[in-house]
């Protein structure tokens, strides 16, 4: 239990801030990027894969999710489902082509793959073109059913939970040594038994399902999506998130979501650019802090240990 | 002397595209032999343990403890008491010296308490590596390393181990410390196919020997008979 406990702070966070919707809907944007980036850190730090091609499921959820909504009038938890769900096979069959590339190859089929997707999505009818969706209502279920951020915050902060509390568990299981095998040497992994297939295709099935729920939660939070919201950049972005932030950590990607979501918000009342700092930014931390900005936060611990 | 082998091939062939590497290759381990494949660099040898292994495609027949694993996927194989020790150790550089062997013993993953003896046989085995159990394998020295690549090995009970140039990069006094331990871990009931470079240590321990040459064997015999003089020409070339 104690290991979940650094949790409650994030269940308190917005209370000082229920007068301010704007603000908690950046809380709430800040966490759909770090379901998403959860997602690319499985696929990258856990599994060693590469992709580029992530703001596919993250439009494949929004879209799904929001066709079923505005389109259909499905409730949004079936459809928040469906999106996961329908993201993840895709997600397995984008996983084949990681049987037989890796590295930099990898990295190009997946972002072949994101770029098809983006542009599929523009010539359809029923994803709106190029135009997107309007109008898609905020999220609501069971007693969640205004449309006040705030219930979505708390969605949002379930999921983040959600998917620490199962990726705590794996990854100390036997599972997940196999996982770690399979990045530190596919080879010796394989001598000893690990069936590369199952465990390619189960990482990038779950970092699919996750990307997609978070698309599924954009396109509700933000109201309306089109093609262009989700191209090469948003890949990169959550590429960068996870290393910005501290790979193979939860809290390590919420802050990298914070930098790379909230900053831009933070400095939108000043009159520079924001490319400029983020830029800037994403060098010094590199530079000086290697492991993402959550080796900041532990230096004090480090330090007393020694 | 036992007829049944326990490991047997008969004509092992790989190929890397139009390039053979292994050009039909027949030989066989006995039960708690030890067997050395030697040659010069590009001779076949790696690629005949992979073959064995079942990480690389290969045509011929493959018979290990009376099945026929010509065509078992290279996952499957481990659980069957023929694992492979990888050319260059092939340790996982991210993970504690404790989780490595952990990951050697996931084929018997359900059995905690195999796991729990393997490991205190290999830390008695080792005891450099019981030192280091918490330390990333990653950060162990070159010898380091190979301990615990073998180690990882012993973890599953193999009954034929095969080990892929065990000397690479090591100092000759740790050469001579990794073969004595290849030597007692024979002695304890595992059977062992090495394949080395260093034809002169593997000899040395070795009960039989195959030298290897453009994917054939040029020179097989027991290796108390082999002559030197005959092996070096092979080894050049001649």
């Amino acid at each position: 239990m104690k290991k979940y406990l650094w949790f409650t702070p994030f269940v308190l966070v917005p209370l000082p801030f229920l007068g301010y919707p704007f603000l908690i809907s950046i809380f709430v944007l800040i966490g759909i990027y770090t379901i998403a980036a959860i997602g690319m850190d499985i696929l990258t730090t856990w599994a060693g894969q590469i992709s580029l091609g992530n703001a596919a499921f993250f439009a494949i959820g929004a879209y799904t999710s929001a066709i079923m909504i505005v389109n259909f009038h499905i409730p949004f938890l079936i459809a928040f489902l469906v999106s996961g769900f329908l993201s993840m096979l895709i997600g397995i069959l984008v996983g084949l082509p990681a049987l037989r590339v890796s590295g930099f190859y990898l990295a190009v089929v997946t972002m072949a793959f994101g770029i098809a997707i983006q542009q599929i999505i523009g010539v359809f009818q029923i994803t709106g073109g190029y135009n997107g969706i309007r109008n898609i209502p905020a999220p609501s279920f069971w007693i969640f059913k205004a449309s006040n951020p705030i219930y979505q915050y708390y969605i949002v902060l379930f999921i983040i939970f959600l998917a620490f509390v199962i990726i705590s568990r794996v990854s100390f299981s036997k599972s997940g040594l196999a996982l770690f095998a399979m990045r530190d040497s596919e080879i010796a992994a394989t001598a000893f038994g690990v069936n590369l297939l199952k465990y390619k295709l189960a990482a990038f099935a779950s970092s699919a399902a996750l990307t997609g729920f978070a698309g599924s939660l954009y396109a509700s939070a933000i109201g309306f999506i089109s093609p262009s919201q989700f191209d090469l950049t948003l890949s990169l972005d959550l590429l960068a998130i996870v290393i910005v932030g501290g790979a193979g950590s939860v809290i390590g990607v919420m802050i990298g979501a914070a930098f790379f979501v909230g900053l831009p918000f933070l400095l939108s009342g000043y009159n520079f650019s924001i490319t400029i700092i983020q830029g800037i930014a994403l060098i010094l931390i590199l530079l000086f802090l290697p492991k993402g900005l959550v080796q900041a936060f532990k230096i004090g611990k480090v330090r007393k240990k020694a | 002397m036992a007829t049944e082998h326990i490991l047997e091939v008969e004509n092992l062939v790989v190929k890397y595209g139009p390039i053979w590497a292994v050009n039909g290759t027949s030989f066989f381990v006995d039960d708690r032999e030890i067997v050395s494949i030697l040659g010069a660099n590009g001779a076949g040898k790696t690629s005949t343990l992979k073959a064995l292994s079942g990480l690389i495609a290969r045509d011929g027949k493959i018979t290990f403890l009376s099945k026929n694993i010509s065509k078992t996927d290279a996952h499957k194989i481990p659980y069957l008491g023929l694992t492979l020790c990888p050319e260059r150790r092939g340790i996982f550089p991210d993970m504690s010296v404790e989780d490595n062997l952990l990951m050697g013993a996931y084929t018997i993953r359900k059995n905690k308490k195999m796991i729990r003896q393997n490991t205190e046989k290999v830390y008695g085995l080792f005891e450099r590596l019981a030192e280091r159990r918490k330390q990333l394998s990653g950060t162990l020295s070159g010898g380091e390393q190979q301990m615990l690549a073998i180690g990882r090995a012993l973890m599953n009970e193999p009954k034929l181990l095969m080990l892929d140039e065990p000397s690479l990069g090591l100092s000759p006094k740790l050469v001579d410390f990794i073969f004595d331990s290849l030597k007692a871990i024979n002695k304890s009931g595992t059977a062992i196919l090495l394949v080395e470079q260093n034809a002169m240590v593997a000899t040395e321990i070795s009960n039989r020997i195959y030298v290897m040459q453009n994917g054939r064997f040029a020179l097989s015999g027991n290796a108390k008979e082999i002559d030197f003089q005959t092996l070096k020409m092979k080894y050049l070339g001649g």
